[in-house]
């Protein structure tokens, strides 16, 4: 009964498709794939001299590509989708943090592989997608655009984990705490 | 509501959300670590006082330019673009040993010889090779500690002869790297050093067979053809180059050593035995130069793991970490140009041969 009330508020029009949610799943694999890449035990990519450390770089920029492949496939989507609304009895500042997420999540998705991409190209250093293809440079090789491009992939990868936190954070409070079924309608994709 | 399992229920959520910000600091090495770091090898090298926008490592050097003229001798062995006959463009530099860019040439026992070709490419082919033919040791941890052992004491600005010695006992390795330093004497041009890969590399030909190699810059130039060397200059070496380049062009022969089953490519501590079949595969011809604080080197990072299709990097411990400990020291002196910050030493002055 409850839960009919909550699903009401949701709103019928506003209901997640299944497309999108396959999306949210592919995504969340392909960079958390690169994260994992990254960061294999005890040393990230970027501090390991281990002999793994050539192949991960090599995995890590293929797996960008992909991942910049799947949000523009996403965005595409998002654009013929509608998403569904939050909950009306949310806090204001609640729903302020949701879409400063939402908008932050879509941006850094966006700008990691492709201030990867751009360093590389500054670097003097193609990138292609498991050698299956080349693609290409994006701008001269430079050493000021490299040190923009590098410290930005930096900088962006620590705020796109501050993103991804508040993102988990606020579905388990949705599922876990408000149970307003919000969350379920995420992964139940209805 | 029930008031407790609302509280059992945000308890929980906390207990996730730690579990995973612990497992992403965890993976991301931001958790107290014992395994060495790329970091870590770079704040040794430099030191307590780096010299900004300087490489870290071999950080006095001069940009060069030429070309390298493949005879094809390698194209049954590789399927690069290099192999093949033609004549390939290259930007270098010639450097010394050390983390200060104003040390004076003829005092560092280790010169260098870095190129990079085909650059925007996947042929693209960066190398970066020493006057030793071998390492000291065989791993990045030891050459940590070997770092270590014989940096100078920071006050009495001199190596610990103890500590020396108890490095070399712990690592007989070091053996074949020791013979090398007992005979060798530097040359009195940068032109007439040999230049070794010190690491092994793989050639991959049509069908993907892989043969290990090594490969050496030998010098064509004779020393008594050569400008004499101010040797009251800091900067000796280079500017005899830049004398030398006014009427001539100083060429190296390429030459690939090919292992066979009894070698380890892996291990690059061991010199092959001399009668490993050679192959000259064409001459570096270096025909002008520019001061590396402004020139295109400078911009450089001569990572030996840039390979062209055709060459790979075999999984030799010490070759592997380059990457990444060649990656920071870039990372370090671009951002500090970026930022415009000050070389620190007060003994700067710009090479100006």
């Amino acid at each position: 009964m409850l839960k009919k009330v909550q699903r009401h508020t949701l709103g019928v029009s506003h209901e997640f498709n299944k497309r999108p949610l396959r999306q949210h799943t592919t995504i969340t694999l392909g960079n958390g794939t690169n994260y994992y890449i990254d960061a294999v035990p005890r040393s990230s990519m970027i501090q390991s001299l281990d002999i793994w450390q050539m192949e991960a770089v090599k995995l890590h920029k293929s797996f960008g590509i992909l991942a910049l492949v799947l949000v523009i496939i996403r965005l595409f989507n998002k654009l013929l989708s509608r998403r569904p609304s939050l909950p009306n009895d949310l806090p204001k500042w609640q729903k302020l943090a949701a879409h400063i997420t939402h908008f932050g999540l879509y941006a850094l998705m966006l700008a990691m592989p492709l201030s990867g991409w751009l360093m590389q190209s500054a670097g003097g250093r193609v990138v292609g997608l498991f050698g299956w293809i080349t693609l290409p440079q994006l701008v001269e090789a430079n050493m000021t655009l490299y040190s923009i491009f590098r410290e930005i992939h930096g900088y962006a990868a620590t705020l796109f984990f501050l993103m991804i936190f508040m993102h988990v954070g606020a579905a388990l409070y949705h599922g876990l705490v408000r149970r307003d079924g919000f969350l379920s309608s995420m992964v139940s994709g209805k | 509501m029930n008031n407790t399992s609302q509280l059992a229920r945000m308890l929980l959520l906390i207990a996730i959300m730690a579990v995973l910000t612990l497992t992403v600091l965890f993976f991301a090495g931001k958790l107290p670590h014992q395994k060495l770091t790329a970091q870590e090898f770079i704040n040794l090298q430099q030191g307590d006082n780096p010299h900004a926008r300087f490489r870290r490592a071999h950080a006095k050097g001069i940009c060069i330019f030429g070309n390298f003229e493949s005879n094809g001798n390698l194209a049954s062995y590789s399927t690069a673009n290099i192999s093949h006959k033609g004549t390939t463009p290259f930007l270098g530099r010639f450097s010394v040993a050390g983390s200060n860019p104003t040390a004076p040439d003829l005092k560092t026992l280790v010169r260098s010889l870095a190129f990079a070709m085909n650059s925007d490419t996947n042929h693209e082919w960066r190398a970066a090779m020493n006057t030793p033919p071998v390492m000291a040791v065989a791993n990045p941890y030891d050459f940590y500690e070997q770092i270590q052992a014989l940096s100078p004491d920071p006050l009495t600005k001199k190596t610990d002869p103890e500590k020396i010695k108890v490095f070399l006992a712990a690592h007989p390795e070091s053996q074949a790297f020791n013979d090398w330093k007992a005979t060798y004497k530097p040359t009195n041009s940068f032109a007439t050093e040999m230049y070794h890969s010190i690491n092994a590399f793989y050639l991959i030909d049509k069908s993907g067979h892989k043969q290990p190699v090594r490969w050496v810059a030998v010098p064509q130039a004779i020393e008594q053809d050569l400008p004499k060397l101010d040797s009251e200059s800091a900067d000796a070496l280079q500017i005899q180059l830049s004398k030398i380049l006014e009427n001539n062009s100083i060429k190296f022969d390429m030459v690939f050593t090919l292992a066979n089953d009894q070698d380890d490519e892996n291990n690059p501590t061991i010199p092959w035995p001399k009668d490993r079949k050679k192959v000259t595969a064409g001459t570096l011809n270096i025909t002008s130069w520019e001061v590396q604080q402004t020139g295109k080197c400078g911009e450089m990072n001569f990572d030996p793991l840039v390979l062209p299709d055709g060459i790979a990097a075999t999984e030799d411990p010490i070759l592997r970490a380059r990457g990444a400990a060649y990656a920071e020291s870039y990372r370090r002196r671009v951002k500090e140009t970026l930022l415009g910050a000050k070389e620190s030493s007060t003994t700067h002055s710009r090479s100006q041969p």
